[in-house]
């Protein structure tokens, strides 16, 4: 009993305590942190991937010929008795590497041109999902709208403008006053505190004159005193604005951007959803479904609207009649602060140069030249955003046809060579994903190693068959090893924790040398006194180890609000989303490593206070009582 | 009246540095139940050092030591006992050897049968008053009184701090008391489990004379009233003459008489 009573004694009253249960709540809040932030951003990585491909992937061996029957062996799958009732979709790929120039933008822009089939990648992936014009901006109407629900469709046309109106009054206003703000900033005196270097320069001089009158105001010099009071407040004055300067002038500018360019967004959305609302066909809505319905096209496709491909009135071409989908960080997007790509209020319709340059037998092997590259234009209508960066900044998308067409990959009469294909992309059923995905893979790559044997025409060399990660280890592996890392040195670093508590523990024994004696002069034991010291540890562990979880997890959870604290307060973007992936700082705890860092607390606790706990038991009571 | 505490040729020597020094010569000591004892002596003479081996909580010299230059010596251990090694005499607590009892049993006794009051009070400065009085009552005391925040023995330990007049010091910390307050605290801690043997080493010594008459009174009306037995070390004559019998050390040696 007098162990647990002297060791909360020791912890409530003696406040060196304090250090070692601060060192173990610091350091455990910060593994947290970093492990769930790092943590979070992996899963989104992966979960973006496997968005991005489906479950199971068939790979041609060679990128440049491509595998032939890719229906027959789709149908084929669909078909088997084992593997057909796990597929629910499956979409060929075919992909090409090339130019897109865009003439209204004067830009070009390395690329991969992918041709796919809309409808069949969106049951594969989340394409459908990623598309701006075709999804996003649609949905979003339909959220905008909803609160006003029941009502008519003239309801909610009226609903939507004073919406809009609203917002534009807003955005006018936050304009008006950004500009004065620039104006007041550019003909500002102190628009750049180093060009003032008198002005820092005053702060030292003030400071030696504080210093040198403070004696005069000690031998009670009235004026000296004075002086010497007016220097100390510049001193301090200058010193202080001197540093937060350079961080709060443009604090206000960056501030009331920053508000209207949400407004922009804002507006653009409100004006998107007042198009929504009026292009709604007359009649009463009353769920939210009914208006999704209305709103958000059921399947995405590639199609031009046919006024488009028309020939203006002032006599200059219409746009081509073959629509492409281009990839959102191609950089014809600008991206604000809180991640969002700016859109226009309408699709933007605009024309694509694509160059390509196929390189497979038929047309005329692997060497690339001018001569085999083929030149097409199509039409952008809508933008692709999957979170995965390298796709969003690479890859065009166009119809399957059209791409394996320009790829050289359709069907050859002359050689008598089918129509090829580069990928099947699969996804398994709902319950069939829940199962072993290796499992699965294993049994596709047999039948697909069947099928190959029995056709001898669909590549000279083994189709691959990957789980979505399989495919993407390489990628997914350096990422989780990033995450490894950086929670291994701080890992390390936490190694200061058990040094800490140990010097700490070591100097509460030094210290308590006296007490042990007394302890044992009144019947205490070794272990009773070891035992002291290691359920005090074991507390420290515990109060900084728990307090530890807690802050890391309130302060993980509120991430994004303490970024945008952070913003307000002083205007600095810790979390610039406009060059993320993500568009929100990750905000999960990861469950597990809250465990772990607690147990590893209480370890940590528990071992550094264990060999001073063991001298504390060896004390020799005679010589701990023997002297004050 | 039977015998409670007997020293038989008990010996100890320190080292220091490269000195040697031989406190006690062959001590044989006794006393019985209910007797007051004091041992007198020069600063130095070892008093103290007969008192902590009497109270178990040192030992005599262990007498086979091996030299095995450069490692050290080697303590060649009582066969009969493992707990301790071979001593240069022995202690005997109502006629049972210290040398044989296990670490376990040594410590029940320092609980139990021994109460210690020291010349500069010892007290827990982290607890208070009461929780002072209380701590050799917690030791032993089974964890779910702690964790139910129950107090053995706190009656007797009110009855205690009362009777030492420290009622209005209960919640006062050692920091807080004069030195007398703080000796009357040592004694009632040292009397809480109600001990056999007090051993109190210069009670006094850091005392006022006239606190360290009220101290005294406190000792010699426990004797008187309760029949407490107790070993008191003291180099002040006045206070030997309040004991029954009274051992002088000199050298190492005991030499009994008034």
């Amino acid at each position: 009993m007098y162990k647990l009573f002297l060791t909360l004694r020791y912890l409530t009253r003696r406040k060196i305590v304090i250090f070692p249960i601060l060192v173990v709540w610091l350091c455990v809040m910060m593994l947290v942190i970093v492990s769930s932030i790092m943590g979070g951003f992996v899963d989104r990585v992966k979960e973006t991937n496997h968005e991005l491909l489906g479950d199971i992937v068939i790979t041609s061996p060679s990128f440049a010929e491509g595998f032939a029957r890719y229906d027959e062996l789709q149908k084929a799958l669909k078909a088997d008795k084992e593997l057909g009732p796990l597929i629910q979709a499956s979409t060929p790929t075919v992909e090409v590497y090339g130019l897109v120039h865009i003439p209204e933008y004067q830009d070009s822009r390395a690329a991969v041109l992918e041709g796919i089939d809309p409808v069949g990648r969106s049951q594969v992936t989340k394409f459908r999902e990623s598309l701006f014009n075709e999804y996003q901006a649609p949905v979003q109407a339909v959220d905008d709208l909803a609160p006003h629900l029941p009502a008519t469709q003239a309801q909610l046309v009226e609903a939507a403008g004073a919406n809009a109106e609203k917002v534009q009054k807003q955005f006018g206003s936050l304009e008006d006053e950004s500009e004065k703000l620039e104006l007041k900033q550019m003909t500002s005196v102190v628009k750049y505190p180093l060009d003032y270097w008198w002005l820092i320069a005053i702060a030292p001089a003030a400071g030696i004159v504080a210093c040198i009158l403070l004696r005069a105001r000690r031998t009670r010099s009235v004026w000296g005193g004075l002086v010497g009071s007016i220097a100390g407040i510049v001193f301090l004055a200058v010193i202080v604005l001197g540093l937060f300067w350079p961080v709060m002038f443009p604090r206000q500018l960056k501030l009331v951007n920053d508000a209207a360019d949400q407004a922009y967004s804002a507006l653009n959305q409100a004006e998107r959803t007042l198009q929504f609302a009026q292009s709604l066909p007359a009649g009463n809505y009353t769920t939210r479904e009914q208006l999704a319905k209305a709103i958000v096209p059921p399947v995405p496709n590639f199609d031009v609207p046919a006024a488009m491909t028309q020939p203006g009135p002032t006599g200059q071409p219409g746009l081509p009649a073959d629509g492409c989908i281009i990839g959102s960080e191609m950089g014809f997007f600008r991206r604000n602060r809180f991640g969002n790509f700016e859109h226009g209020v309408n699709p933007r319709y605009t024309k694509v140069i694509v160059t390509v340059f196929p390189a497979n037998q038929k047309t005329g092997g692997i060497s690339v030249n001018a001569n085999n590259s083929v030149q097409r234009g199509l039409t952008m209508v809508d933008d692709s955003h999957s979170g995965v960066f390298d796709v969003d900044q690479m890859y065009t998308y166009a119809d399957f046809n059209l791409v394996q067409q320009l790829a050289g990959l359709d069907a050859d009469p002359q050689t008598n060579t089918g129509a090829r294909a580069q990928e099947i992309l699969i996804r398994l059923t709902p319950e069939a994903e829940k199962g072993d995905l290796v499992l699965v893979r294993a049994k596709v790559g047999r039948f697909v190693r069947d099928f190959q044997d029995a056709h001898a025409d669909v590549a000279n060399l083994p189709l691959e068959v990957q789980t979505w990660d399989e495919k993407q280890a390489r990628y997914l592996g350096a990422v989780q090893n990033e995450r490894v890392m950086v929670i291994f040195c701080i890992g390390l670093m936490s190694l200061v924790v058990l040094v800490v508590i140990f010097l700490i523990f070591y100097q509460i024994v030094r210290d308590k040398t006296r007490d042990i004696g007394i302890i044992k002069a009144v019947g205490g034991s070794e272990a009773g006194v070891a035992g002291i010291f290691i359920t005090f540890g074991l507390f420290i562990g515990l109060v900084g180890g728990g307090m530890g979880d807690l802050c890391g997890w309130l302060f993980v959870t509120h991430t994004n609000q303490i970024h945008e604290l952070i913003f307000h307060a002083t205007g600095i973007v810790i979390w610039d989303r406009s060059v993320y992936l993500f568009d929100r700082i990750p905000d999960t705890v990861d469950v597990r490593s809250l465990i772990v860092f607690f147990v590893v607390a209480v370890w940590a606790g528990v071992v550094g206070a264990l060999f001073p706990a063991i001298v504390a038991s060896y004390q020799d009571p005679v010589e701990a009582v023997r002297y004050e | 009246m039977s015998e409670l505490l007997r020293l038989e040729n008990i010996q100890k020597t320190y080292t220091m540095g490269a000195d040697t020094i031989q406190v006690l010569r062959g001590i044989n000591f006794s006393m019985d139940e209910g007797e007051f004892v004091a041992v007198m002596g020069a600063s130095g003479s070892g008093k103290s050092t007969m008192l902590h081996i009497a109270g178990a909580l040192d030992r005599p010299n262990p007498i086979s030591i091996v030299p095995l230059f450069p490692f050290g010596n080697i303590i060649v251990h009582n066969p009969r006992n493992k707990y301790a090694p071979a001593q240069s005499g022995e202690v005997y607590f109502r006629g049972k050897q210290l040398s044989r009892m296990s670490r376990g049993e040594r410590h029940r006794l320092r609980n139990h049968e021994f109460g210690f009051v020291f010349q500069f009070y010892h007290l827990l400065p982290e607890l208070n008053v009461l929780e002072n009085v209380l701590l050799p009552a917690m030791i032993g005391a089974p964890l779910y009184m702690a964790l139910f925040g129950a107090r053995p023995r706190k009656a007797e330990a009110m009855r205690l701090i009362e009777a030492f007049g420290l009622t209005h010091r209960i919640k006062h910390r050692p920091a807080q008391l004069s030195g007398g307050e703080r000796q009357r605290v040592a004694i009632a801690r040292a009397l809480i489990n109600q001990p056999a043997l007090l051993l109190a080493d210069e009670p006094t010594g850091n005392l006022d004379a006239k606190t360290g008459r009220a101290i005294l009174d406190v000792l010699i009306g426990l004797h008187r009233e309760k029949k407490q037995t107790l070993l008191l070390v003291t180099h002040d004559p006045a206070v030997a003459k309040l004991a029954d019998r009274t051992v002088h050390l000199v050298e190492g040696r005991i030499k009994e008489g008034n």
